[in-house]
This record gives C-alpha cells, sequence and structure tokens, in this order.
C-alpha cells in the first residue's frame, strides 16, 4: 500500500491542505508542534475513521476530540492510496453523527464503498479488509510513535503490549489473518466485567442478583417466622376453641341448672303469691267466724240490756241528790224541832245563883279558912296573910261568878235570837227540800230513794253492756262483700293452674340447690371466660387472617427468589461458560505455541541484531506467563527481556514490530506503511547509523512515513546516501 | 373373599408455593386452585368408584402454608366420602408435629393419621391390616418397619419415603428388609415419578409409587395420575388414572431451517397444537441467526402466541448458527478451540454442565468471530 497523497478539509491544525508522499522513505523533518503527529494521526484517521473498534456501541476514539477543528466546519479529508496496482481515494467524513465513507477507483471513478457492506454498527471496514488489519493492529505494528509518548507506559505495560505483538505474529503466522488473543480474551474479560465478576460489584448484574437473593433469602427467613408464628396462633386457636366448648359446656349446665332454679324460683314466687291469696281467704275466714260470733254475742248483750233497762236511768248524782234531799228534809224537820224546843228551853231556863256565903270554891276557900285559922294559932301575921289571901280567894271568885252570870244572860238572849233566825233558815230550807221531793214524785213518780238506787243499779249494768257493745261492734273485723268468695275463687284457680304450668318441677328443689346466688355468680364467671375467650378468639382469628395474607406474600416472596435464583444460575452459568471459553482459548493458544518462536526469530533476528549492536540475536516468546527473553549469541545464555536496559527493550521492541509488519506484509501480500513519529528521538548517533540502513532496506518494499524534529535523520541518511523524499508540511 | 379396591395417592403439597411459575405473577392463583380441583377430582373418583380405601402416601398438606380456608376445603372434600376409610402417613412435607394440621386441628370420623411411630390397623371384612407411620420432623435417616403381621391375608403398608437409597434422608426403605415381610402392596409417596417395583418374595411384593397428581415443577411434565388398586388372592391389580387438572409439558422445536420468525410460529403452532390446554415450555434448539439479528425475537414470538396459546414460555436454546463441521477442521486457534471444547463437551456426563460447555464453547466463536477471525 502506497499512500500517495492527503488531503484534510479539516483535521486539528490541518484546514484544506493536501499532501503529497511517495513510495519509499518520506521524511518529514520539521520542529516540535509544527504538525507531524497530527499528520500520521490524520492519516490513520481518514484509514479507519474516528470509532473506537473493539466495542459494540459506537463510540469515538480518544484521540477524536482532541484534532476535531475548532473553527472549521468540516472534519475529516480524503485518501488517495495505490493498493494491489489499484488506485482508490477514500474520502471520510469523521463529524460524529454524520460518519460516512466514500472509496472511488481513481482511474475509472467507479464508486466501490458499495462493496463494502455494513456492520452490525453500521460501518463499512473498507480499510480493514483491504489490508486484513484491524485499525488496532495497524496503530501497534505500523505506527510506532515517539517514545517520549509512551515512555509514561508502565514496565508492566510495556511487557503486556510485547507479549500482545507476540500473540498477534503467533496468530498471524496461525491462519494469516487478525487473532489476537488477548483481545479475544479481553472481549470475554469485558463480558465478565459487565456481568460483574464478583458479587462485590453491586451495580453489575451478577452482584444485585446475588444481593437480591440474599435479601429475599434473608426475607423469606423473616417470614419463616411469620409462618412459625402463623402455625402457633393455628395451635392456640385451636386450644381456644377447646377452651370455647367446655365452656360452653359448662355454661350450658350452669344454664339449665339455673334454668331449672329459675323455674323453681318463679314456682316458688308464683307458690308465695298463691300462698298470700291463701292465707288471706283464711285470715277471712277467721274474721268471718269471729264477726259471727261476735254478732251472737251483741246479740245477747243487747237482749240483756233490754232486760236490764230501768225505767229511767239514774245517775250517781240523781241518787245523791235523792238520798240527800230525804235526809235534809229528816235532818231540818229535826233541828228545826231541836231549835223550837231549844228556844223554848232557853226562853224558860235562868241562871244559878249562890248564896252569898257560899263561897265558889268551897273547898279551897274552907282549906284556907283552916289555915288562916291555924296559921293564927301559929303567928297572927301569918294568920293574916293567909287570912287575907282567903278573903281574895273568896271575894275573886265571886266577883268572877257574878261577871259570869251577867254575861250568862246576856249570851242566852243572843242565843234564842240567834236560834230563832237559825229556825227560820231551816224552815225555809225545808221547805225547799219538800218542794223538790216532790219534784221528783212528779217527774219520776218517786223520790224514794231505794227505788232510785234500784234504777241506779240498773241504770249501771245496761251501761257496762252498751260498752260491751260497743267494743264488740269496734271489735267487729271489717268484710267486703264477697271477698271470700273472690278469694276462694281466685285460690283454686291459681292452684290449678301452677301445677299445670311447673308440672312438679318445684318439688325437688331443695334448699340447698336452690343456692341461685353462688349459681349466678358462677354462671356470670363462666360468662364472662366465654367473653374474654370470644375476645381472645377474635383477636386470634384476626391475627391468623393476617398472618394468612402474609402467607400469600411468602409465595410471592418464593416466586421472586425462585426467579432471581434461577436468572443467577443463568448468570452464574454464563460466566462459568466465558471461564471455560477463555481457559479452553488458552489451552488452544498454548497447543499451538510452538510454532511461534522459530518463525518470530527467524524475521526477528536480523533486526534485533542491528539494533542491539549484535549484543542479542534471537527473542524467545515464553507464554508461560514469563514474558519474552533475548538470546546471547557468544554464550546462548537467555536474559529476560525486564533485565535489559530502556534503550535496548525500545530497539527490542522497534524491531520486534518492524519484524511483525514484515511478515503481516509478506503473509497478507499487502505491503503495509509505516508511520514513525519521532521514534528514534531516544537514539544515540550510533544506534541511529545502525538502524537507518535498515529503515532504508526496508522502504524499498515498504512506503515509510518518518517525522522527526530533528535534522540528524535526513543528515544521517544523506551521509550514508540514502534516497529518500523530503516531505513539507507548508502546502 | 371380596376383592379389595384402593385408590393410592401422594405428594400433592396442597398449599406450597408454586414452582417454576412462568408467568404473571398475580396469575398464581391459578395454579393453586388447579392442585385444589386435582384434589377434589381424586375424591370425586373415590366417591364415585365407592372405594373403601383412599391412601394418601406423605406430602399431602404443606407444613407452614395450610390456611384456614385449605384446611376448610380439604375437610369438606373429605367429608364427601364418609364411606370410604382415608390413611393419611405424614411425609417430610408435613411431619406430623404438634404444630401440624395433623395434630391440631379436627379431622373427620373416615380420616386416619398415622402418627410417627408404626401403627397397624385390622379390617375383618377384608381380614387386611394396613401399617402405616409418619415422618415426626422434616427428615428421617431412621429406616424402619412395623412388625411383620402374618395371620392376615392382605397386608398393605403406608409410608413416606425413599426406597432402595440406604443413604436417604427422608426414611431409607431397605429392599432386603422389606422382602421378608411378604407383603402385598406397599404404597409409598415421596418421589413425583410414577414407578413401581415388584420384590421377588413369595407374595411378589408391590412398592409404588403413584407419583405428583398435578405436576409441581418442570420435571413433571405429561399426565398424572392416581393409582386404582385392586387386591385379591390372584394378586394386586394397579390401574392409572389420569387426575391432573393442567399439564407441564415441555416441547423442544429445532429451528434451524425457519429463517424468519413467521416460519418459527409456524413450526411452534404445528408443534403445540394439541397442548393448548396445558402449561407450555418450548425449547427453541437448533443452530438459528434469528436471535443475532432481532434481540427481541422471542418476545415478539410470544406476543404473537400469546392470543391462542395462554400459558406458553419459549426458551431460547438456539446456537450461534455456526458451522462447527468446518470450523473444527480448521488448523488454526479456532478450529483447534472448536476440537477442544467439543473434547470436553463429549466427556461431561452432567447435563447442566453440558449446557454450559455449549455455551463456553459458542461464548469462544463469538468471541473470535467478534475480532473478526471468521471471514
Amino acid at each position: 500500500m502506497i499512500i500517495e497523497r492527503v488531503h484534510f478539509q479539516g483535521f486539528g491544525r490541518f484546514q484544506d491542505q493536501t499532501i503529497q508522499f511517495q513510495p519509499g522513505l518520506n521524511v518529514i523533518q520539521a520542529p516540535n508542534e509544527s504538525g507531524k503527529s497530527t499528520l500520521l494521526q490524520g492519516i490513520f484517521a481518514l484509514m479507519y475513521g474516528g470509532v473506537q473498534e473493539g466495542r459494540r456501541v459506537r463510540r469515538e476514539a480518544d484521540w477524536y476530540s482532541g484534532y476535531r477543528p475548532w473553527i472549521a466546519q468540516q472534519y475529516g479529508g480524503e485518501i488517495d492510496y495505490t493498493l494491489q496496482n489499484t488506485s482508490y481515494r477514500l474520502v471520510r467524513n469523521l463529524i460524529k453523527g454524520r460518519e460516512q465513507e466514500q472509496l472511488w477507483n481513481r482511474l475509472t471513478g467507479e464508486e466501490l464503498h458499495h462493496h463494502f457492506s455494513f456492520d452490525q454498527r453500521k460501518e463499512r471496514k473498507i480499510i480493514e479488509t483491504q489490508l486484513g488489519l484491524s485499525g488496532e493492529l495497524f496503530q501497534r505494528t505500523a505506527y510506532i510513535a515517539s517514545y517520549s509518548d509512551t515512555g509514561s507506559l508502565s514496565y508492566k505495560q510495556e511487557k503486556k503490549w510485547q507479549l500482545k505483538l507476540t500473540e498477534k505474529l503467533n496468530s498471524l503466522l496461525d491462519q494469516g489473518d487478525e487473532v489476537e488473543l488477548t483481545s479475544v480474551l479481553g472481549y470475554l474479560d469485558e463480558q465478565l466485567n459487565e456481568m460483574g465478576k464478583t458479587e462485590n460489584a453491586k451495580q453489575k448484574p451478577f452482584g444485585m442478583l446475588i444481593e437480591k437473593q440474599q435479601k429475599l433469602s434473608e426475607e423469606l427467613e423473616k417470614e419463616q417466622e411469620t409462618q412459625a408464628e402463623c402455625l402457633q396462633t393455628r395451635v392456640d386457636l385451636q386450644k381456644l376453641w377447646r377452651e370455647k366448648e367446655q365452656l360452653e359446656q359448662e355454661y350450658q349446665v350452669l344454664s339449665v341448672q339455673h334454668q331449672r332454679i329459675s323455674i323453681a324460683l318463679q314456682c316458688k314466687a308464683e307458690w308465695y303469691r298463691l300462698d298470700k291469696i291463701n292465707a288471706a281467704l283464711e285470715e277471712w275466714e277467721v274474721a268471718n267466724r269471729k264477726q259471727i260470733a261476735l254478732q251472737d254475742k251483741i246479740y245477747q248483750l243487747e237482749e240483756k240490756k233490754k232486760l236490764l233497762e230501768p225505767p229511767f236511768r239514774m245517775q250517781m248524782e240523781d241518787l245523791e241528790e235523792c238520798n240527800g234531799l230525804h235526809y235534809q228534809h229528816q235532818t231540818f224537820e229535826k233541828r228545826i224541832a231541836q231549835l223550837e224546843h231549844q228556844i223554848h228551853e232557853e226562853e224558860q231556863m235562868s241562871p244559878p245563883t249562890l248564896p252569898w256565903w257560899k263561897p265558889v270554891y268551897p273547898f279551897l276557900t274552907y282549906i284556907a279558912l283552916f289555915l288562916t285559922g291555924s296559921s293564927l294559932f301559929y303567928s297572927t301575921i301569918l294568920g293574916f296573910v293567909l287570912g287575907t289571901t282567903t278573903f281574895f280567894l273568896y271575894t275573886v271568885s265571886k266577883v268572877i261568878q257574878e261577871w259570869n252570870r251577867k254575861h250568862y244572860n246576856q249570851s242566852r238572849l243572843w242565843s234564842i235570837q240567834t236560834n230563832r233566825k237559825l229556825l227560820e233558815q231551816y224552815q225555809l230550807e225545808h221547805k225547799v227540800c219538800k218542794e223538790r221531793l216532790e219534784w221528783w214524785q212528779q217527774r219520776v213518780g218517786t223520790n224514794d230513794p231505794s227505788i232510785i238506787r234500784k234504777w241506779w243499779d240498773q241504770t249501771q249494768q245496761v251501761e257496762k253492756i252498751e260498752w260491751e257493745l260497743d267494743s264488740l261492734t269496734r271489735e267487729q273485723p271489717i268484710l267486703k262483700k264477697g271477698e271470700g268468695k273472690y278469694l276462694r275463687q281466685k285460690w283454686e284457680d291459681g292452684k290449678r293452674e301452677l301445677i299445670t304450668k311447673y308440672k312438679g318441677a318445684f318439688c325437688d328443689i331443695t334448699d340447698k340447690q336452690v343456692d341461685s346466688e353462688s349459681l349466678v355468680l358462677s354462671r356470670e364467671t363462666v360468662h364472662k371466660s366465654m367473653q374474654l375467650n370470644s375476645m381472645q378468639i377474635g383477636e386470634k382469628q384476626n391475627s391468623l387472617q393476617e398472618l394468612e395474607s402474609r402467607l400469600k406474600e411468602i409465595e410471592q416472596l418464593h416466586m421472586e427468589w425462585e426467579r432471581v435464583s434461577s436468572e443467577l444460575e443463568r448468570v452464574k452459568e454464563e460466566k462459568e461458560a466465558i471461564r471455560v471459553a477463555q481457559e479452553v482459548l488458552q489451552e488452544a493458544y498454548r497447543s499451538r505455541q510452538g510454532n511461534v518462536a522459530p518463525i518470530l526469530q527467524q524475521i526477528s533476528s536480523s533486526w534485533i541484531r542491528t539494533v542491539t549492536n549484535k549484543r542479542y540475536d534471537c527473542l524467545f516468546a515464553d507464554f508461560t506467563g514469563d514474558g519474552l527473553s533475548a538470546r546471547i549469541p557468544e554464550t546462548g545464555r537467555k536474559e529476560k527481556i525486564d533485565q535489559l536496559s530502556t534503550g535496548t527493550l525500545m530497539q527490542m521492541v522497534f524491531a520486534l514490530k518492524m519484524s511483525i509488519v514484515q511478515y503481516i506484509s509478506s503473509e497478507s501480500n499487502q505491503q503495509l506503511p509505516i508511520l514513525l513519529d519521532d521514534c528514534f528521538v531516544y537514539y544515540d548517533s550510533d544506534r541511529l547509523a545502525s538502524i537507518l540502513p535498515l529503515i532504508g532496506k526496508l522502504s524499498q518494499t515498504h512506503q515509510i512515513l518518518l517525522c522527526t524534529c530533528h535534522t540528524r535523520e535526513m543528515e544521517q541518511l544523506n551521509q550514508l546516501r540514502q534516497t529518500y523524499h523530503a516531505v513539507s508540511l507548508i502546502s | 373373599m371380596q376383592k379389595i379396591s384402593f385408590v393410592h395417592t401422594a405428594d400433592l403439597h396442597l398449599g406450597e408455593p408454586v414452582k417454576g411459575w412462568k408467568w404473571s405473577k398475580k396469575d398464581v392463583w391459578i395454579r393453586q386452585e388447579e392442585y385444589l380441583q386435582t384434589f377434589q377430582r381424586i375424591i370425586t373418583f373415590v366417591e364415585e368408584s365407592s372405594v373403601p380405601f383412599l391412601l394418601i402416601a406423605g406430602d399431602f398438606l404443606e407444613h407452614g402454608f395450610v390456611t384456614t380456608s385449605l384446611y376448610q376445603y380439604v375437610l369438606t372434600q373429605l367429608e364427601r366420602i364418609p364411606q370410604t376409610r382415608v390413611f393419611i402417613s405424614p411425609g417430610n412435607h408435613d411431619p406430623y408435629r404438634v404444630d401440624s394440621v395433623y395434630q391440631h386441628e379436627e379431622w373427620p370420623e373416615n380420616v386416619y393419621i398415622f402418627s410417627d411411630r408404626w401403627e397397624t390397623l385390622y379390617f375383618p371384612e377384608y381380614d387386611l391390616s394396613i401399617s402405616g407411620r409418619g415422618f415426626a420432623d422434616f427428615s428421617d435417616r431412621e429406616s424402619s418397619l412395623p412388625s411383620p403381621i402374618h395371620d392376615t391375608t392382605y397386608r398393605l403398608y403406608v409410608v413416606h419415603g425413599d426406597f432402595k437409597e440406604d443413604q436417604s434422608i427422608y426414611f431409607p426403605i431397605l429392599e432386603d428388609q422389606l422382602m421378608e415381610h411378604e407383603v402385598d402392596y406397599v404404597a409409598l409417596g415421596h418421589i413425583h415419578k410414577r414407578q413401581t417395583y415388584c420384590l421377588k418374595n413369595n407374595k411378589g411384593t408391590i412398592v409404588h409409587y403413584p407419583g405428583s397428581p398435578e405436576a409441581r415443577s418442570w420435571k413433571e411434565t405429561g399426565e398424572r395420575f392416581i393409582t386404582y388398586g385392586k387386591m385379591d388372592e390372584k394378586g394386586v391389580f394397579l390401574e392409572s388414572i389420569p387426575i391432573h387438572t393442567r399439564k407441564y409439558e415441555q416441547v423442544e422445536i429445532d429451528i434451524s431451517d425457519s429463517l424468519t420468525l413467521n416460519r418459527v410460529e409456524q413450526c411452534i403452532q404445528a408443534a403445540i397444537n394439541k397442548l393448548a390446554e396445558d402449561y407450555i415450555t418450548i425449547q427453541l434448539t437448533g443452530r438459528s441467526s434469528i436471535g443475532t439479528d432481532d434481540k427481541n425475537w422471542l418476545r415478539k414470538l410470544e406476543s404473537r402466541l400469546s392470543p391462542i396459546y395462554t400459558r406458553i414460555a419459549l426458551e431460547d436454546w438456539t446456537t450461534p448458527d455456526y458451522d462447527l463441521k468446518q470450523l473444527r477442521t480448521q488448523q488454526n486457534l479456532i478450529g483447534t478451540f472448536v476440537k477442544l471444547m467439543e473434547r470436553r463437551i463429549a466427556q461431561e456426563t452432567d447435563k447442566k454442565r453440558k449446557r454450559m460447555l455449549q455455551a463456553a464453547l459458542y461464548k469462544g466463536i463469538d468471541a473470535m468471530e467478534r475480532e473478526a477471525i471468521i471471514q
């Protein structure tokens, strides 16, 4: 393949710029930042487009935005090249969303891009098909960038990169086409990554499923508690039902008993009421009998009263008055007679008189006279004294007697007068008495006190009977008319009704059994227990209902768990399949490795000898994971590639790449152009001098575009008299 | 002596969450309802055939999932056959635990539930002894048999366990020991696949698993049965009575030659024409590139078929349209890979792992193809 011309409509700093190339070695010498790397990147972009390879989804290449012109509307250009004696023009629009590639035959003007069908990403793989080389592989083999760029690569990365190249070579040797185990493995690895390598990647399907399964398992475990709770609730509920049954039985028994007792009590109550009627009836009968007896008695008394009734009822006063009148009458008669007699006597009677000589007190006076006479014998004085005393005794008493007599006469006169007055009064009163007695006679026909007394006695007896009658009348019970008949009827009816109603139910109720209070109490206790039991049953049923509805959720959980588990199983299987595919791929690769080393050695040995100044002559690829090793020709000893200096390593890589380009080109009959971007910048003059002839030799078969910021390459080429074409970046 | 007839079933797993349901979760009740219908159908059969004995050899009511309504339903059904003696031998899914429905609920008089010890009941009118036992818990390693009874004409065992699996944790039943018992019929439960063994003893004991009467998983495809047995002096005669409400069917359809979705649809319709009433899983096999061209092809197919076949699930078992024959002859990495993979697949005996290796083969080829290997 010979790149003849590139025209950039817009790419990085190049705006509508054309650059021509020649077959063989083209040297683009220009200072830094003048667009050398842009040119090579532009050539690559026009060849392979601006989309990343190896992605299922279209994605711009890493460099895409870095070279997009700021001002120009166009991003892309055209590249003219010759391939197997045919001249092509490939026009490419790199603008995202409007990517387009057109291929013409420059000689015939025929549109050729239709011959290249779209792939899954709607891209036509033109260069890839023509060269049989992917952009990535082209970039890694024929496009050698400055080590100033790759200098930052870690040693490990570098080793990996080298190994990939070796693998590529191996694949190419195997089937003459692009097989890159690392990228195949990488692709599979990417798939593994997409699924999630470990369960820690929670955002990836595998991790998500594991997490979900764990979560569901935990939920199921929790729900198992619900299940256990549900079972326990059912057991409890069953117990409660049994308890309810027992309580109901108990209640039934108590109720029957209660009912029996209630009936008995009711019966008793009714009987009691009936008994009252009976008692009333009995009472009535007693009263009735009593009334009859009383009436007899009253009749007798009334008869007796009739017999005893006097003509006139007399009271004590009457009797006393009558007696008094008789007594007064008699008394007055006697007194009148007495007074008349007394007056008569008084009028006849004169007061008694004593002869002068007769002392009033003869004894005393005679004693005194004796004493005076005796004393005169004894003494005159004494006789005198005594004589005087005797005189006095005689005179004084005579005087007093005289006075009495006079007084007596006067009193007798006064008494006669008084008696006369009294007699008059008595006579008046006697008259009154007499008149009263006459009144009595007129009134009751007699004033005989004995008759009056008799009447009074009769009155007394009658009054007594009357009193008795009165008390008997008061004693007599008040009986309503027809009450007895009514009560008897009621009693008879009630009794008959009671017997019919209860049929002797009350007969077997003993007092002991009729402990209705304690019965009611125990019945209430049982009833309360029943209520509590019903409440508990209700609660249990509710909770059971709730738990059973949660059982349905468990079913859903189970199903979800099953789904997740089967999905997880599928992912695991897929992961395992990928892992096995990787393993078998490596195994297949290893089984074919025997062919690689000799061919690689053969091609690369001249390059290796040259770039290492004959220090090493051969490169060995070791696929056990140790990487590459180089052989020292003098001793035949192999040195591991990581033991080599960086300079040597870079030379080795360059050599290896050149070997690969040569090999790919020879195998595919496509002489690939080689793009070298300041790759000798770290080469010293000796190394540069030793490699430039090889480059010159290579340029005989391959077009080489060598970009450099130094002039020493051109100088040395001039010194070596090697032909080259200087290309200017200024159009 | 009159013939003794009986119906033998097991593994109904009533109440157990539905397994392998491939349709809308909200429709799963339909399947639960079908399990109940199957039980109802069993009872109807027993009722109509006036069978004196119904033997349920375990895993009848799923422990922990028996709701009040389910219990009531079962009770109502069992009460329909008061003349039939029902023997239930609790299994590992419905052990005879204190918290099991067997212990804490009331059962009709015609139902006898065996406890966790061997029990024997004698029926003089048939000169028949029925022995049975149940699981005490979810597993039972101890193998045991009842004391042999020799003074009855007919002997029958009802038990849930693993026959010929000496190390089983689900009540191993040892053939040698059973042989000595001279039993006429051993009604077993536990294995969902219908199977019968005839022991080489004097009685020619028949050991029988009736299988699940309604499929519990996608392994239990096709018709499901109960066993209608008759026993007389000539021996035991078993009859399979299809009892399922709805079958699980798995159909494999090779769509290698069907290049369009319409053609695939026609193939499917032709294959499942007679299975419209069943639950169908269609495994589409063969080499096909339809999946590579259209990622939603299965959904499209499902939506096309769903108006006619409501219970259909499609599974893509197709392989990418690679010519393995041609690939394995290539002298390159892909040829080597194909050969190595095919060797591994051939050596693998485990079906699941074989499928995985198959997938690995295509994963590898696909990855290499993506890297533009196959032109």
